[in-house]
C-alpha cells in the first residue's frame, strides 16, 4: 500500500458523519421553500479524500462494504446533478481510461476494492465517447479476477450530461 | 327564486327523451344530468342557451326555447364543474382501491379493455392487485396509462362525461425487453432448468402410464430434483431473502407463498403415489404441479421479478446479490451440476423410451 506520508494531497480524510451540518447550511434562511432561489448553496456529497484511483486506498473506512462509484474524470463536469443523483450516498473514486499512466495498477485496485473493502456494489459512470468505455473493461477486469463477485453498473452519459444508457453489466 | 328576464334556455321534452345521455358531455357547463332515466337540467343557472347539446340528440328532444330564467352565471357553473370534477375523481378513487378481480366479474367489459392493453387481469389466477396497483405493477408508459384509465372510466361511468386525466406515471421506464439486476437474473436462470424438468412432466406421465410397473425411481429422482433444486435451492432464496426485503405481507407475495405450500402438498401426494405405485396419484399431482409451477414462473418471470426490481436502489441490488450468494455457499460446490446432470439423465430416459 502507498503511503504519501506528509503531503495533504493525498492524506486520508473521512468527511461522513458531517453529513447532517453539511445539508442544514445547504438551506437558505426560513425553511426550505425557495430552494432555487441565489441564496441556496447545495452541499457537497463528497464524504472522502483522496479521489484519485492512484490515490485512493481499498483500505480506508469509507470504502468498507460500501457502494462505489468509479467515475471516468470528465463525468462530474457534465452531469449536472452529478452530486445529488450519483455521488450521494456512495463512495467514490475517479480514473480517466484514455490519459492515465500505470493503469494495471487501476485493475488491481478494483480488485481489491471487491476482495478486501468487501464492497456492495460498483457503479462505473463513463462519458459517451468511445475511449472512456475503458474503466469499465478496467473495472469488469478487476471483478474477474476478485474471489468475489458483485453486481456491476455501467452509466454512459453524454456530452451535454444526459444518462444514455443504464444497465448491469455482468 | 329571482328570475331574471326572457332568455335563451333548452328545454327536454320527457315524452321524446329516451335517457341515452349523449346529450350530457356535449355540454360544456355540466348542465345536464339524467335523473330518474330521463335527461333534466339541473340548473337553469348552468344553461348558456347555445344549443351545442341540441345536435347529439338522437330522439330530438332537446330544444332552444325564450322564456323568463335565471341569468346564466359563469362563476356558478365554474363551482359546479369544479365540484362535479372532484366528485369524480372521488368515485374513481374509491374504484382504484377496490380489488381488479371483484371489479371485472362486475364488468366483465373492464377485462377485456385490459386484455386489448396486454393486461391478464382475467385469465391471471393471482386476483389479488387493486386496481392502482395495476399500471405499476405492468410497468405502463404514461400516454398508455392515460389513454387504459379513460377507457375504464368511461366503462365504470356509464352516461357520464368522462375527461381523460393526467398519468401517475409510476411506471419507470419504457415497456420493451425485460432487463434484470444481478440477483434477480440469478432466479430468472435457476427457472430455465426447472422449466426444462417441467417439460418432461408430460412424457414422463405418458412412461407411467403405458408402463406395465411405475418406475418408482425415476419419479423419485424427478421428487429429488423438485424438492431440492426448486424448493430447496430455488425458493429458499425467495422466501428468506427476496420476499423478506419485500415485504411479505403484500397480498401478491401471499398469493406466491401460497403457490410454493400448493407445490409442495402436491409433491408429497406424488411420493406417497411411487411408495404405493399409484399411477393415478402420481399423473394427477405431478400434473398439477406441472400447471402450478408453469403460471407461477411465467408471472415471476414477467411481472412480479421486473416489478420487484424497479424498486430495488442500487445499494439493495447489492445486498441481495450477497445475501444470495451466502445462502448457495450453504450448499455444496457440485450442487448445481448435480441437478443439471439429474435433468440430463431423466431427459435421456424418456428420449430412449420413446
Amino acid at each position: 500500500m502507498e503511503e504519501f506520508c506528509g503531503c495533504p494531497g493525498s492524506k486520508m480524510q473521512d468527511f461522513r458523519g458531517k453529513e447532517e451540518a453539511a445539508d442544514d447550511s445547504g438551506k437558505p434562511e426560513g425553511g426550505g421553500l425557495a430552494s432555487d432561489s441565489q441564496s441556496h448553496k447545495r452541499a457537497s456529497q463528497l464524504k472522502q479524500w483522496p479521489i484519485q484511483l492512484h490515490l485512493i486506498s481499498p483500505m480506508a473506512p469509507y470504502y468498507q462494504k460500501a457502494d462505489v462509484l468509479l467515475s471516468a474524470d470528465c463525468v462530474a463536469y457534465a452531469a449536472g446533478d452529478f452530486h445529488k443523483d450519483y455521488l450521494k450516498g456512495k463512495s467514490i473514486a475517479i480514473a480517466c481510461p484514455k490519459l492515465d499512466e500505470g493503469q494495471e495498477v487501476y485493475s488491481e485496485k478494483v480488485q481489491s476494492l471487491i476482495d478486501d473493502a468487501k464492497i456492495n456494489t460498483l457503479t462505473v459512470m463513463t462519458m459517451q465517447v468511445p475511449c472512456c468505455a475503458g474503466l469499465v473493461s478496467i473495472a469488469q477486469q478487476g471483478a474477474s479476477s476478485a474471489k468475489r463477485k458483485i453486481p456491476i453498473k455501467s452509466i454512459v452519459v453524454s456530452l451535454q450530461g444526459e444518462v444514455l444508457s443504464e444497465e448491469w453489466v455482468n | 327564486m329571482p328570475v331574471g328576464a326572457k332568455r335563451k334556455i333548452v328545454r327536454i321534452d320527457e315524452e321524446k327523451c329516451n335517457g341515452c345521455g349523449l346529450c350530457i358531455p356535449n355540454c360544456a357547463e355540466g348542465a345536464l344530468k339524467i335523473i330518474d332515466g330521463k335527461a333534466r337540467l339541473v340548473s337553469e343557472v348552468y344553461c348558456d342557451g347555445l344549443g351545442a347539446c341540441l345536435g347529439h340528440c338522437p330522439m330530438d328532444a332537446i330544444t332552444v326555447i325564450k322564456r323568463e330564467a335565471e341569468d346564466f352565471n359563469e362563476e356558478a357553473v365554474k363551482e359546479h364543474l369544479e365540484a362535479d370534477s372532484k366528485e369524480q375523481t372521488k368515485a374513481m378513487d374509491e374504484y382504484l382501491s377496490r380489488n381488479i378481480k371483484d371489479i371485472i366479474n362486475q364488468y366483465p367489459k373492464v377485462g377485456k379493455i385490459l386484455e386489448r392493453y396486454n393486461i391478464g387481469c382475467t385469465s391471471c389466477s393471482l386476483g389479488s392487485c387493486l386496481f392502482k396497483d395495476i399500471i405499476e405493477i405492468h410497468n405502463l408508459a404514461p400516454d398508455v396509462e392515460v389513454e387504459l384509465m379513460y377507457e375504464i372510466e368511461k366503462e365504470l361511468f356509464p352516461g357520464k362525461d368522462i375527461k381523460k386525466r393526467a398519468p401517475k406515471a409510476k411506471a419507470i421506464q419504457a415497456q420493451g425487453e425485460i432487463k434484470y439486476s444481478p440477483p434477480i437474473k440469478k432466479l430468472v436462470d435457476e427457472h430455465v432448468l426447472i422449466k426444462r424438468l417441467i417439460a418432461l412432466i408430460d412424457p414422463l406421465c405418458e412412461y407411467i402410464n403405458k408402463s406395465k410397473e411405475v418406475d418408482s425411481q425415476l419419479v423419485l429422482d424427478c421428487v429429488d430434483f423438485i424438492r431440492n433444486y426448486a424448493d430447496k435451492y430455488h425458493h429458499m432464496k425467495e422466501e428468506d431473502v427476496l420476499f423478506k426485503q419485500t415485504g411479505e405481507g403484500l397480498d401478491i407475495i401471499k398469493v406466491m407463498l401460497e403457490d410454493h405450500t400448493t407445490g409442495r402438498n402436491h409433491i408429497k401426494q406424488v411420493i406417497e403415489g411411487a411408495e404405493k405405485k399409484n399411477k393415478q396419484q402420481i399423473v394427477e399431482h405431478i400434473q398439477g404441479y406441472k400447471e402450478l409451477l408453469t403460471q407461477h414462473i411465467k408471472k415471476e418471470d414477467e411481472i412480479l421479478y421486473p416489478w420487484i426490481d424497479r424498486g430495488l436502489s442500487t445499494a439493495d441490488v447489492g445486498r441481495l446479490y450477497e445475501e444470495f450468494n451466502q445462502k448457495d455457499a450453504t450448499l455444496p460446490g457440485d450442487f448445481e451440476k448435480k441437478y443439471e446432470d439429474l435433468v440430463a439423465k431423466v431427459e435421456g430416459i424418456l428420449k430412449k423410451w420413446r
